[in-house]
């Protein structure tokens, strides 16, 4: 009885912690329909942010307090809302899952970045508020046990805040509002409340008591560290799972339930089980706990199994686009079968001669992420689930094969399919309870599995051999880096082949029928849960393969600090996976390489820190909402979309020529985008023609770089000026150069602020730069940013003037060349001021590995060159176009062919005879 | 808000035992009774129609037949068969075929897919192995039966054509082939008529009676539409409320009072 006290004492302020997040969590979850996983990240943040101000700069803590939990954790839970899900509330749960996992990922990032650094914070606790009230001893007796003020506090604030959600829940207007939504959002949306005001207010309260969580988080472990609040997010989820995602009472009391739960365990293994469980074991099986519960509740609990009515008005939704490969004529077909094949050949044969070691390993290491990232193809893209355990279960295919082959002397080959078998096995063990759920629960129960597996088995000794970590060894005909890419590459293809068959197959048909209509799929007898239980067995297989594979990288696999197979860098690789296209083989490809080369060129090329990387990825996870269907699919349809359009305008440009009635607001794209390009064109040429004479990367002046580029820039600029200038005649806003001097003026500005912080460009070279220098660049770039914003905008407007609702441009489509334009100048800079940080391409003898910087400079410069011309087809288009051009050509309906001139050019204001 | 009167005896379903038994099937939605203690019966071959007026039930009713939604209370037997606990699928496979009141197709899929995957799920032949080894291609036999059925339902202009760009009435054709392709021994149609107009209505009745004739499954219609359903069925049963207020011969029941103050009430 008295060690059930110990651990009511104990257990219970931790408890407290998790109940406020959890009750958080279901709060966001019944009103807006977004499983929070960030909150987690967002407790994180208000606690650095309480810790940074109270402990590092040495404020009053209940400032520290006030800001962290009152200011900081309302305004992020609103800046959620209104920026991201506000747009996303009819979306499908996979969109908000992913944008959430995102944050999820991206803003304990950020925090360690700009606010915490990546180093625990110690923390002195709480218990000195009681001090400033006069009580000097460290705590009190409950009958006879010692209860310290830290806990006491804790346990204090959080039945205050239950207090006060009571009072808001009960007397408030917006509180009585969403309580009704928590218990029935059809009743709501039918007695009109406004549930735009409601979402805000749940997510604001909702941080709010994940920040009062993250600050008592802080005091109580007396340090300030990421990954104890990653872990709190499995307890929370179990907690959140008690309470079946919907009741609040029972969620805080699972929350503090599961808190003294943790507590008591380790003295219950001891006591009852005679289980020795000291030290290690017992921090390991702490994290297991949660999982264990939600994993019983998942299976046990059937009433959890109802699944959510569809959306009544899903029906309603645009059928989605059809995929780009579709709208390829027959020739681009032929070209491409043709181009495959050479393409892939002349990959391997470079990987085999020209390419260096260094980069043979890390493009190895990027093809065996993409066998990795095939196991979520065939999950996401395929079955339709979001799993967070995909790094796991290569981690289980990981070390069955290295730990076989070390300790059991067996043939590494044959521990990769053991490895892939053993992972299949765990995958189907937990699908079978998992996968009867789907959605939602799916994913919360892989995160749980992840987060478990890799806190309490990989970090065995007798699995990860402690900080040590494992050998890997490679196949014994793969020893070389280029034979072992050969190895990477045949397990790769194979791998892609059987992913596309099952794609074309039996099974890739009956799920294309199941993502149509499930219930239609049941009724013609299709058995969607055996279907996507073996499709996660055989992902689950691939993902083993791919991890034995990955370790082979680096020969070895290892836990702890720069583990090998975190289950956060899991998420991170989903994330990715689903933004860059999760439906096809190239999609897995594309991230793979893509994984690896922005890893290089962050960290090893442009020295960032190795948080920014995350951060990317997270905040790439934004652009799926947008883009369902993958950032590259997207593009590249869009493309062709734009190709089509610039054909049946300039037919009909060439009608209006011969009828002498061409507004001069028409310009034919290529006369706008060769010039442009001609300067970073020319240059690259230049670039690349001098280092092949020399045989080294050429030293170039940048007096010889500004000869190449500042042409370009003045034409783009002069054609600015020029568009806004035809816009204003169509019918466009006054003002536009005087809004392009605003700009310019900004940017010198900022040139001059940047100067006296010591961030120099030297133009000309020589170090340091003038502060004239920052003026000239800071006057280009703010000139050619905002009016990357302002011509869409006049576009818009000239649109509108006409009536035209289906606009070609709009403000938005400006937002990418500007962002480009501030990319450019901070690459620009860098490279200039090359010298300090040892990477550029002027100034200076570039390093081979220099190629990527070259690479992603080109891709950025093709992206911009591309937002050139669409916003001269758009501006064509408001000239001499019809309203919805650009959906009848995306539709594949606009007839390039010229029309008879009469028409559509207007006829002559006299009249005709 | 009077107790359910019969005007006549309850399933008066012929001298051979029915295909499809629901006894007491039963219905809450929070709430609301959606269903209450129906019983329905229909003989092998039988075409029986299912009225009501709008939230009557009907549409929970084939739900609950299917698996789609669990009743409360109730059994449903096929064929002297207790199917009450079976999830959709396997009745599916049992021999129960339907379509849906809102369109439910496959997007992405051509008409042609369609029957092709719907042919592929009733002989259970597909196998990851087969996948893998490139042996999931439609066979000939396979081909051939999803030719004939685009010819039956007259889709020969749009067979390869995604069903996204179809009209609402080709739709409802696609689900009605989709339906047979699963050789039904009882098919449940969700007002096929709703959203056709009336030259497309009397097309989709003539076929249905054809093949009906040809094929000889059992048919249990909801319809609106009082004149198909009078041409196409033999025996009805009324839904109002969730409860069974009526059943018998057609022109018996469309001519008692009860029915006609319930459900066609404005007369
Ligand atoms: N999933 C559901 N959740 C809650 N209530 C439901 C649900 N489905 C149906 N209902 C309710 O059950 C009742 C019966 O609905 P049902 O759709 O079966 O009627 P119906 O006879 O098919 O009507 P209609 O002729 O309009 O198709 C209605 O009151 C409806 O609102
Ligand atoms: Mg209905």
């Amino acid at each position: 009885m008295s060690q059930f006290t110990t651990w009511l004492i104990e257990g219970i302020p931790f408890g407290c912690i998790y109940a406020l997040i959890a009750v958080g969590l279901v709060l966001t979850y019944k009103t807006t329909g977004v499983f929070n996983f960030a909150f987690a990240a967002q407790a994180f943040l208000s606690g650095a942010v309480y810790v940074e101000m109270v402990e590092v700069h040495g404020d009053p803590r209940w400032i520290g307090l006030l800001v962290a939990v009152l200011v900081v954790a309302p305004v992020f839970g609103l800046l959620m809302d209104r920026a991201l899900f506000r747009y996303l509330r009819t979306a499908s749960w996979e969109v908000k899952l992913v944008t959430v996992l995102g944050i999820f990922v991206a803003l304990p990032q950020l925090v360690m970045l700009f606010i915490s650094g990546q180093q625990p914070i110690p923390v002195t606790a709480i218990s000195s508020v009681p001090r400033m009230l006069g009580i000097s001893a460290p705590g009190f007796y409950i009958a006879s046990h010692f209860v310290s003020w830290d806990f006491a506090m804790t346990a204090i604030i959080t039945v205050a805040i239950v207090l006060g959600l009571g009072f808001i829940f009960r007397y408030t207007a917006i509180g009585l509002q969403m309580r009704a939504v928590v218990e029935s959002p059809r009743m709501v949306e039918l007695a009109g409340v406004n549930s735009e005001r409601v979402s805000a207010a749940a997510w604001m309260l909702s941080s709010l008591l994940a920040g009062i969580a993250g600050v008592l988080l802080a005091t109580l472990a007396e340090t300030l560290d990421a990954n104890t609040y990653i872990l709190l997010l499995v307890v929370t989820i179990a907690a959140a799972a008690v309470g079946r995602l919907q009741s609040l009472p029972v969620t805080l009391l699972a929350g503090i339930g599961l808190g003294v739960a943790e507590r008591a365990l380790p003295d219950i293994l001891h006591d009852w089980l005679g289980l020795s469980v000291s030290g290690e074991l017992a921090k390991d099986v702490r994290p297991s706990l949660p999982f264990l519960v939600l994993f019983l509740i998942l299976v046990l609990v059937r009433s959890i199994r109802k699944r959510e009515s569809a959306d009544p008005l899903a029906g309603v939704d645009p059928p989605r686009p059809a995929m780009a490969h579709t709208y390829k004529t027959p020739e681009i077909e032929r070209l491409t079968k043709f181009a495959f094949p050479v393409f892939v050949a002349g990959f391997i044969v470079a990987m085999l001669t020209i390419v260096s070691g260094l980069w043979v390993l890390r493009l190895t290491d990027g093809l065996t992420l993409a066998v990795i990232f095939l196991s979520i193809t065939i999950i996401t893209g395929f079955a339709g689930q979001i799993s967070l355990a995909q790094a796991t279960f290569a981690g289980i295919g990981g070390f069955t094969a290295a730990d076989l082959a070390v300790d059991h002397g067996i043939p590494i080959l044959l521990g990769v399919v053991i490895g892939a078998l053993v992972a299949a096995a765990a995958g189907s063990l937990f699908a079978l309870p998992a996968l009867r759920l789907g959605g939602i629960y799916l994913t919360l129960a892989t995160l749980a599995f992840g987060l478990m597996v890799e806190n309490v088995v990989f970090n065995r000794p007798e699995i990860s051999n402690g900080n040590v970590g494992v050998h890997m060894p490679r196949p014994s005909f793969a020893q070389t880096d280029r034979t072992f890419f050969l190895f990477v590459f045949g397990v790769f293809a194979v791998v892609g082949f059987a992913v596309i068959l099952i794609r074309k197959g039996t099974t890739g048909r009956f799920l294309t029928a199941i993502r149509g209509s499930e219930a239609a799929a049941a009724s013609i007898g299709i058995n969607a849960t055996v279907l996507r239980i073996t499709l996660f067995a055989v992902a689950s297989a691939v993902a083993g393969i791919g991890g034995a594979l990955f370790a082979m990288v680096a020969q070895d696999i290892r836990v702890g600090q720069g583990a090998t197979f975190p289950t956060i860098i899991g998420i991170a690789w989903v994330v990715l996976v689903v933004t860059l296209g999760s439906r096809t083989v190239d999609g897995a490809v594309n991230a793979g390489i893509s994984f690896v080369v922005v890893q290089w060129l962050l960290e090893d090329a442009l020295h960032l820190e190795p948080g920014i990387f995350l951060i990317l990825f997270g905040l790439g996870a934004i652009t799926y909402a947008r883009h369902p269907e993958g950032i590259v699919e997207y593009n590249t349809r869009k493309s062709i979309v734009q190709m089509g359009r610039a054909r049946a305008l300039s037919a009909r440009a060439k009608a209006y020529a011969a009828a002498q009635r061409l507004p001069d607001a028409y310009t034919r794209v290529a006369k706008v985008v060769v010039p442009c390009a001609a300067g970073p064109g020319l240059y690259l040429a230049y670039l690349l023609g001098r280092s092949l004479i020399e045989d080294s990367w050429a030293k170039v002046h940048t007096v010889t770089l500004l000869c190449f580029i500042v042409p370009s820039v003045l034409f783009l600029l002069a054609w600015m000026l020029r568009s806004d200038g035809q816009l204003r005649r169509l019918g466009g806003a006054p003002r536009g150069p005087l809004v392009m001097l605003g700009g310019a003026a900004g940017g010198a500005g900022i040139g001059v602020l940047l100067h006296s912080f010591g961030h120099t460009i030297p133009l000309c070279g020589d170090l340091p730069g003038s502060v004239l220098d920052d003026v000239i660049v800071g006057l280009a770039a703010g000139a050619a940013l905002t009016m990357f914003l302002w011509l869409p905008a006049q576009a818009e407007r000239v649109g509108r003037a006409k009536g035209w609702l289906d606009l070609p441009l709009r403000t938005r489509d400006g937002v990418v060349p500007a962002v480009i334009v501030v990319i450019g100048t901070y690459l620009f800079s860098r490279m200039t001021a090359g010298s300090a940080h040892g990477i550029g391409l002027v100034g200076q003898a570039t390093p081979p590995s220099g190629w990527p910087v070259v690479f992603v400079t080109f891709a950025l410069t093709v992206t911009w060159l591309q937002a050139i011309a669409s916003i001269q087809g758009g501006i064509n288009e408001v000239a001499i176009g019809q309203e919805g051009e650009v959906r009848a050509t995306a539709a594949g309906l606009a007839d390039p062919a010229p029309a008879p001139v009469e028409a559509f050019v207007p006829a002559p204001a006299g009249g005709s005879e | 808000m009077s107790a359910p009167s019969v005007t006549e005896q309850p399933g008066s379903a012929g001298p051979r035992p029915p295909i499809l038994e629901a006894r007491a099937i039963s219905k809450r939605f929070a709430g609301i009774t959606a269903l209450s203690d129906v019983d329905m019966q229909v003989a092998p071959g039988e075409l029986v129609g299912l009225i009501g007026p709008n939230g009557a039930g009907k549409t929970t009713f084939f739900n609950c037949l299917l698996g789609m939604l669990r009743p409360e209370g109730g059994t449903v037997t096929l064929e002297g068969r207790d199917i009450t606990g079976l999830p959709v699928y396997k009745r599916a496979r049992l021999g129960i075929g339907r379509t849906f009141q809102r369109l439910e197709l496959f997007s992405g899929m051509t008409v042609r897919e369609h029957f092709l995957v719907t042919e592929r799920a009733r002989r259970g032949t597909g196998r990851l192995w087969k996948d893998l080894l490139n042996l999931a291609k439609p066979t000939a036999e396979e081909q051939d039966l999803a030719e004939n059925m685009i010819e039956l339902t007259g889709l020969q202009a749009e067979a390869d054509k995604a069903v996204e760009s179809l009209s609402l009435g080709r739709g409802r054709l696609v689900e009605l082939g989709r339906a047979l392709m699963t050789q039904p021994k009882l098919l449940l149609l969700d007002e096929p008529s709703s959203g056709l107009d009336v030259r497309e209505t009397a097309g989709l009745a003539d076929k249905l009676a054809a093949v009906q004739a040809e094929r000889e499954f059992a048919v249990l219609l909801v319809e609106h539409d009082v004149e198909m359903v009078s041409s196409l069925v033999t025996r009805l049963y009324v839904l109002d409320f969730g409860e069974l207020i009526a059943s018998g011969p057609t022109a018996a029941v469309l001519g008692d009072e009860q029915v006609r103050r319930a459900y066609l009430g404005d007369m």
